[in-house]
């Protein structure tokens, strides 16, 4: 069934226009108002289940799908409580910045990727 | 640690309102130095083999087949297929070294397009590959912090996992040596 919330003006439908890597956000990211109602939709319905650690996740990974699906670019980002911090977007970026690390040191990074 | 329990994602599909579900899984991919390289990979029963981009592959330095399968393309993606195998470890499991055939897409010289979606190459894991060495087990606890479910991946034995990889890359006629690009 179909939830009642579609938001057409999300910028990854914003439609036929090539996005390169560069001109898409970076930095951190404060999770849309949009984002946030559906998160507040799933505390409503989950109740305490969705503890600080789940409405963080949440909220982090559908701000990256808010900004960056559709667009095919994987996205490097560490998970904050105020919304994802973009390290890198593309595969270029992202090798540019985790070439020659060991994995292991990379904790706390994590990748999006697009749908 | 022998188990991983990974969330289930979840996403809105903004133009209808539904929603989605999948599971991303970081596997540390193993180059031809041997050094280690996080890359996350969708897991998907529906994929025909393993698959990533051939030119991400050869920027990241891992082995694969110099040349293309003569003939043949990738039906979804139209794209070349160079077939070779993929080696890595599962990032946060253990150190157990897993290896799968796996289509490596595409011109290795040339980097995909994202805005072609349809010929994009994906980063996806055949978790059916592994099941002598892996359990996948996808559940949910209606009690549960993960709130739409849990995949958890469980390792069945390490000793077997080495033996099977030994045995799979001679059954397969595929000595690493061929991989030289």
């Amino acid at each position: 069934m179909p939830e009642r919330f579609i938001d057409q003006n999300a910028p990854s439908l914003s439609g036929g226009v090539p996005q390169p890597p560069e001109s898409l956000p970076h930095g951190l990211i404060h999770p849309p108002p949009k984002v946030q109602e559906v998160v507040a939709a799933e505390k409503a319905k989950f109740g305490a289940r969705v503890t600080s650690s789940v409405e963080e996740r949440l909220l982090n990974e559908w701000t990256l799908q808010y900004y960056f699906e559709h667009l095919g670019h994987e996205v490097l980002y560490r998970q904050t409580p105020q919304g994802p911090e973009v390290l890198a977007v593309g595969f270029e970026e992202i090798f540019a910045r985790t070439n020659g690390i060991d994995p292991e040191a990379m904790t706390g990074l994590k990748t999006w990727m697009p749908g | 640690m022998s188990k991983l329990e990974i969330p289930i994602s979840t996403k809105v599909l903004w133009h209808t309102g539904d929603r989605c579900f999948w599971v991303d899984i970081d596997l540390h991919v193993k180059d031809r130095a041997g050094h280690w390289h996080q890359r996350a990979f969708r897991v998907d029963t529906a994929t025909d083999l393993t698959t990533m981009a051939a030119y991400e592959a050869k920027r990241l330095g891992l082995p694969i087949p110099a040349h293309p399968v003569a003939g043949a393309v990738h039906k979804q993606t139209g794209l070349a297929i160079h077939s070779g195998f993929l080696r890595f470890r599962i990032a946060g499991l253990n150190t157990t070294e897993y290896a799968v055939s796996c289509f490596f897409l595409g011109d290795p010289d040339t980097p995909p397009n994202p805005n072609q979606p349809v010929t994009y190459p994906r980063q996806l894991l055949q978790p059916l590959q592994l099941l002598d060495q892996l359990r996948f087990t996808m559940d949910k606890d209606p009690t549960s912090a993960a709130i739409y479910g849990t995949l958890t991946v469980e390792q069945k034995s390490p000793n077997c996992a080495r033996h099977r990889l030994h045995q799979d890359s001679l059954k397969l006629n595929r000595p690493w040596s061929i991989f030289n690009l």
